[in-house]
């Protein structure tokens, strides 16, 4: 395996509100190598993108709050810097790519003020020189037009906009960057340009990309590996192609068989019954269990640890994987003994 | 609004091109503002009174052949005529002089009391809109109590622990209005922080400072911006209101307000005295409601496509 970019181990983002304690991060394990693509899945209110935001450092605290655990870039710990120094991170050794390219720009300045902006944050560079970094940033994401930094982001088009959001992401050339449904707010065809650009990035400046997204041909198209995330909790852990041929939790299951399939008639599109349970009150055994199928006395007392499936890199949060393999994983078997 | 790609096949290889959209006919907004500005009918009358008041007001006084005190005994209270054109005063004080030389007044407090009322109310209301929490209660709190007394009687209130003066009525305009523009200021703020460019900025480790200044605070400069022309007849009223009461401009400045209260006891016999200045505050007045109306149905962005 390569060497380990980011770290997420046991964070916990808890957020307290009048009306009780939201536990949208519950406890999570993601590690992203250099060079890699991975995928971050899960339905709206899963905490994929308190997630995201928790390693941008930007959840405003108050109201929330990091109960536990640690994020650490190559080998950085995140979660203990101030103010000032996570401003040196963003930007420069993490960027995020946000889901609405039609709003993440500023109406009222130009496509090149802001990329300048976005340079000068970071390198101490004259203005002349930072434009033409950025038209070189631009040239890179297949913008070529002349005179583009003198226009406004109205006059862009979506897809336009993401290529100009991802040049000023990668204008400082991120180690890590965090693309939060990149691709959910744009047309088809776009789509596909804006991941075929992502992929070219990320082989040729070896640029390690967290992608969050719900959708599942996404990751399919993108992703070496895929973490699931549902109700604050990671559920199940695999490279890719395991994902899609042999899913273990039965979240994952009806996931994939909400995908409409071109090749098989089938009378009604499948999905799962019930509804994400309510962050401020839990249920206390598996958090699934209200929706699961196979759904079993011991999954209504207590929730299941990540079990480890007999093929390596493969966790599954399912009482069902509990006889295959008695065994908890490594890493929870590492952290009970480091917290003893 | 989601677009679930629902084919698992790898996308087609696309050569990348520069989707290159026509473009669009305005290079700036400026450009697009001044255009929908011509169209509208209300602006273009308010500008032009607006302008023309201006230009009276800074080069009027040198073209009048009498200067506005210049005491006239034989000729009191006379009517218009072509050597008078508004006719005199009590003091046989050629009132044409007076008005022409009271446009100065009134525009420079208007000017300077809507200033320091922006000033001082974006600054509050950027502060409580941005960071929240007990500095948005202490400052929300202060501007409710200015709120809760009628602005005038705050106004006269202040004059009267700071002494009557021009100045002084200035400055308790400015101080009445500030609540207006700060709250204005923090519902803006409120809404623009929410949008994901200030994310973004956050994103690229902008700091809090450069981003209130740099990315809240320009879009939020339209609606103070047509706060500030409808409040600038606002303050001509108050400062006329306050210079008739005694406590603005004192005798013998030529201040519209103060030559309506002058002239009262010749109502009857010398009218002129007081239409001329009233209509002065009013033609005033209606110029910057109208530049002002028309400001906001051109700048509103619900109007925009």
């Amino acid at each position: 395996m390569t060497k380990t970019l980011l770290e997420i181990e046991g964070f916990k983002m808890h957020f307290h509100t009048d009306k009780g304690v939201v536990k949208a991060v519950d406890g999570i394990d993601i590690t992203v190598g250099e060079g890699e693509i991975v995928g971050l899945v899960g339905e709206s209110g899963c905490g994929k993108s308190v997630t995201s935001l928790s390693v941008m450092g930007l959840v405003p605290t108050p109201p929330g709050k990091v109960e536990a655990g640690r994020i650490q870039l190559a080998g950085r710990n995140l979660t203990q810097l101030n103010a000032k120094d996570w401003r040196q991170v963003r930007g420069n050794d993490i960027a995020m790519i946000f889901q609405e390219p039609m709003t993440s720009l500023n109406p009222v300045f130009t496509i090149g003020s802001q990329m300048i902006e976005a340079i000068r944050q970071h390198r101490k560079v004259g203005k002349t020189e930072a434009r033409e970094r950025a038209e070189e940033a631009l040239r890179e994401v297949g913008i070529s037009r002349k005179g583009i930094l003198n226009e406004y982001p109205h006059q862009l088009s979506g897809g336009m906009r993401q290529r100009v959001m991802i040049a000023m992401a990668m204008v400082c050339e991120p180690k890590l960057l965090i693309a939060d449904e990149p691709t959910t707010a744009l047309d088809v065809t776009i789509q596909a340009q804006i991941l075929d650009l992502m992929r070219r990035l990320n082989r040729e400046k070896g640029t390690s990309i967290l992608l969050i997204t719900h959708d599942l041909g996404v990751v399919a198209e993108m992703c070496s590996r895929v973490v699931v995330m549902y109700a604050g909790q990671v559920v199940e852990e695999t490279d890719v192609h395991t994902l899609f041929r042999d899913p273990k939790h039965p979240y994952t299951m009806g996931l994939l068989r909400s995908i409409p399939q071109l090749d098989k008639r089938s009378e009604r599109l499948y999905s799962i019954p019930g509804n994400v349970p309510n962050p401020r009150k839990m249920p206390t055994g598996c958090r699934f269990a209200p929706r699961c199928e196979h759904v079993h006395e011991i999954c209504l007392q207590s929730n299941p640890p990540l079990f480890e499936i007999a093929k390596e890199q493969h966790t599954s949060r399912c009482w069902l994987h509990d006889g295959e393999e008695k065994e908890e994983t490594d890493r929870d078997r590492t952290r009970e003994i480091v917290g003893s | 609004m989601s677009a679930n790609s629902t084919s698992l096949t790898s996308p087609t290889p696309s050569p990348m091109p520069d989707t290159g959209e026509p473009k669009a006919e305005a290079a700036s907004p400026l450009g697009n503002v001044w255009r929908s500005f011509i169209k509208s009918r209300s602006a273009v009358i308010g500008a032009v009174i607006v302008l023309s008041i201006l230009l009276i007001a800074v080069i009027g006084p040198l073209f009048l052949p009498y200067g506005y005190n210049q005491v006239d005994a034989n000729s009191r209270l006379e009517a218009p005529s072509a050597v008078h054109w508004f006719g005199t005063d009590d003091l046989g004080r050629d009132v044409f002089a007076r008005v022409i030389n009271g446009a100065r007044i009134s525009l420079w407090v208007g000017f300077f009391a809507v200033t320091g009322s922006i000033i001082v109310g974006s600054l509050l209301g950027l502060l409580a809109g941005y960071y929240g929490r007990w500095i948005d209660v202490l400052i929300s709190r202060v501007f409710d109590i200015l709120l809760a007394f009628p602005g005038v009687l705050l106004a006269i209130a202040i004059v009267a622990m700071l002494g009557p003066s021009l100045e002084n009525a200035m400055y308790a305009i400015a101080v009445i209005n500030v609540p207006t523009f700060g709250r204005l200021m923090r519902s803006r703020v409120l809404a623009i922080k929410q949008e994901d460019f200030v994310l973004a900025a956050k994103a690229i480790g902008m700091k809090d400072r450069r981003i209130l200044f740099k990315h809240i605070l320009p879009n939020s400069w339209t609606p103070i911006m047509v706060q500030g022309t409808l409040n600038f007849a606002i303050a001509v009223i108050e400062a006329a209101a306050l210079g008739f009461l005694g406590l603005g401009a004192q005798p013998p400045e030529p201040e519209w307000g103060k030559m309506l209260s002058d002239s009262r006891q010749y109502i009857e016999s010398a009218p002129w005295t007081m239409i001329f200045p009233g209509s002065a505050i009013m033609l005033t007045v209606l110029g910057f409601n109208l530049l002002g109306d028309g400001l906001r149905d051109i700048l509103d962005p619900r109007m925009k496509t």
